[in-house]
């Protein structure tokens, strides 16, 4: 039966409607296709810069800890070693026979030596973790080191503290103070600078860490992310789960910015 | 003029109108039996794959069992003889929300995760309700539920986009061709955008049978490629995704 009501127009309308919302739906779900590889490859690219970007961080972690464990066999050694070879030497003087003079010139000797032996550790032990810093937390010892490094003469610092009395996470305290000693040590041994400055603002439950130096600063590209010793402080503050932002410019010393949550300090 | 789709005819080196191709005699009487013969296709890999399926998948084999069961019964000449005039529309008012709660069910993860809204729910009710409106005061109940498949295929083209769209910014799944879900979003979007139209305008076309049927055959065709893509999910088997062990539990236990 056909009544020819249907123009042909109409219909050649309507199969170009279908076919082309059939060639746009196939286009579609080609393009998801292609798209979503992409995305993938990229993504894969991405994962593995982060790995080895990873993998620089605990190299340098590694290295760090090394050239610690290096530093302390050398003190150890040439500090604490030699005091005692030297204690011995002086009590091996002593004879059955000897003079009390002689007696009590190598007992002087000895307690002298004793005392330096003494002053020693306890500066070994103070550089490896500052009671001040267990007792009173980051602030109170992060303070004392700057205070020690300005009585040394050598340099002007500018400490800024937070006036609460609020401290961060064990770990974090302990990253923080290592950032710290990195930064105040890489500024004497290289940056030839006048000046250092040192601030720490709570905001809310966001501690702020900020140091800043008047040095001869470096060129970013340069030197390779910045060096082992940045490395070292992205390391350490990654895994407080820290923020590190830094920049630095030749004749514009560094400055290094650091953010903590301490939400992270509840779950230490 | 109107617009005239051409296609290449290679076996007469010449163009021919797409609708002299439709009427032509390649597609012979057995064209559509061919379709409702493919519907097994389905099925039998469905029940093939039976002891593996997920739970999408297990939802999908309802679906094609559904509505191979549906897609018989309407053609059964007892069930047309019921009305006066004799037809089978009043059988797809019925089957299309049903087979629409069936598609909105395989969806359903998916639908819940896009909004904290029930969002199947609301799809479902309203579809049926849309439904019972179009078969009383649309376009009747007698005549073809042009509406309601309209309004079906437009819903479930927007489901299948959100769905690409969602699985682009999640990126949950890298290796598509093991996922089920994509073999039955690509015949979905691709299925229903070409039956659209088609559907809408089938009260319309209806009024020429020879034009009408000839049109129809491009569904019939669709038809055929969404139980090829709906076997294909059965035999996918997606890939486990490792949970990372909870804080309170080890591989041997607590």
């Amino acid at each position: 039966m056909e009544t020819n009501e249907i123009s042909a127009d109409s219909v050649n309308i309507l199969l170009a409607g279908i076919v082309g919302m059939l060639l746009l739906s196939v286009a579609l779900v080609v393009f998801f296709i292609v798209y979503q590889r992409r995305i993938f490859e990229q993504q894969r690219i991405l994962l593995a810069e982060e790995q080895a970007h990873q993998k620089e961080l605990l190299t340098a972690a590694v290295e760090v800890q090394e050239t610690e464990r290096r530093r302390i066999a050398r003190d150890l050694h040439d500090d604490i070693g030699s005091l005692l070879s030297a204690t011995r030497l002086y009590l091996r003087q002593l004879k059955p026979d000897s003079s009390p003079e002689k007696r009590a010139s190598i007992q002087n000797e000895s307690l002298n030596i004793l005392d330096e032996i003494i002053q020693n550790t306890r500066r070994i032990t103070h550089d490896l973790l500052p009671p001040v810093l267990e007792k009173f937390g980051y602030q109170a010892a992060a303070e004392d080191l700057c205070d020690r490094v300005a009585k040394s003469g050598g340099m002007k610092v500018l400490f800024t503290g937070d006036s609460s009395q609020r401290r961060l996470g064990e770990k974090q305290e302990i990253a923080l103070y290592r950032v710290l000693q990195e930064l105040v040590n890489n500024t004497l041994k290289h940056a030839k600078a006048s000046q250092f400055e040192v601030s720490n603002i709570w905001q809310g439950d966001v501690f702020k860490f900020s140091y800043r130096d008047d040095g001869r600063g470096f060129n970013p590209n340069t030197v390779k992310s910045g060096g082992l010793g940045l490395k070292n402080i992205e390391s350490r503050t990654s895994l407080v789960g820290g923020h590190l932002d830094w920049k630095s410019a030749p004749g514009k010393g560094l400055e290094v910015n650091i953010t903590l949550n301490n939400a992270f300090a509840i779950a230490d | 003029m109107g617009i005239v789709i051409m296609i290449l005819d290679t076996q007469f080196h010449h163009i021919l109108p797409m609708i002299d191709l439709l009427d032509s005699n390649f597609w012979n009487a057995q064209f559509q039996s061919i379709f409702h013969w493919s519907m097994l296709i389905p099925i039998a890999v469905g029940i093939y794959s039976l002891r593996s399926h997920n739970t999408e998948q297990r939802k999908l084999f309802f679906y094609v069992v559904t509505s191979f069961v549906f897609e018989y019964f309407s053609q059964l000449k007892w069930a047309i003889r019921q009305f006066n005039p004799e037809t089978n529309a009043p059988f797809y008012h019925f089957f299309t929300p049903v087979l629409f709660i069936f598609f909105v069910g395989i969806y359903q993860q998916f639908l819940k995760d896009f909004t904290s809204f029930r969002v199947d729910y609301f799809l479902a009710i309203f579809f049926i309700l849309f439904s019972l409106w179009n078969a009383i005061l649309g376009d009747g109940i007698l005549n073809f539920p042009g509406l309601s498949l309209g309004l079906y295929a437009f819903l479930m083209m927007l489901i299948a986009v959100s769905f690409f769209l969602k699985l682009l910014t999640a990126l949950t799944v890298e290796r598509l061709e093991k996922e089920p879900m994509f073999w039955i979003n690509s015949g979905v979007l691709i299925y229903f955008s070409g039956n659209f139209l088609l559907w809408l305008t089938m009260n319309y076309l209806l009024k020429d049978m020879n034009v009408s049927y000839s049109i129809f055959k491009i569904s019939i065709i669709l038809g055929l490629l969404l139980n090829i893509l709906l076997s294909i999910a059965f035999v996918c088997r997606p890939k486990a995704v490792l949970l990372p062990p909870t804080r309170n539990q080890t591989p041997h236990g607590d």
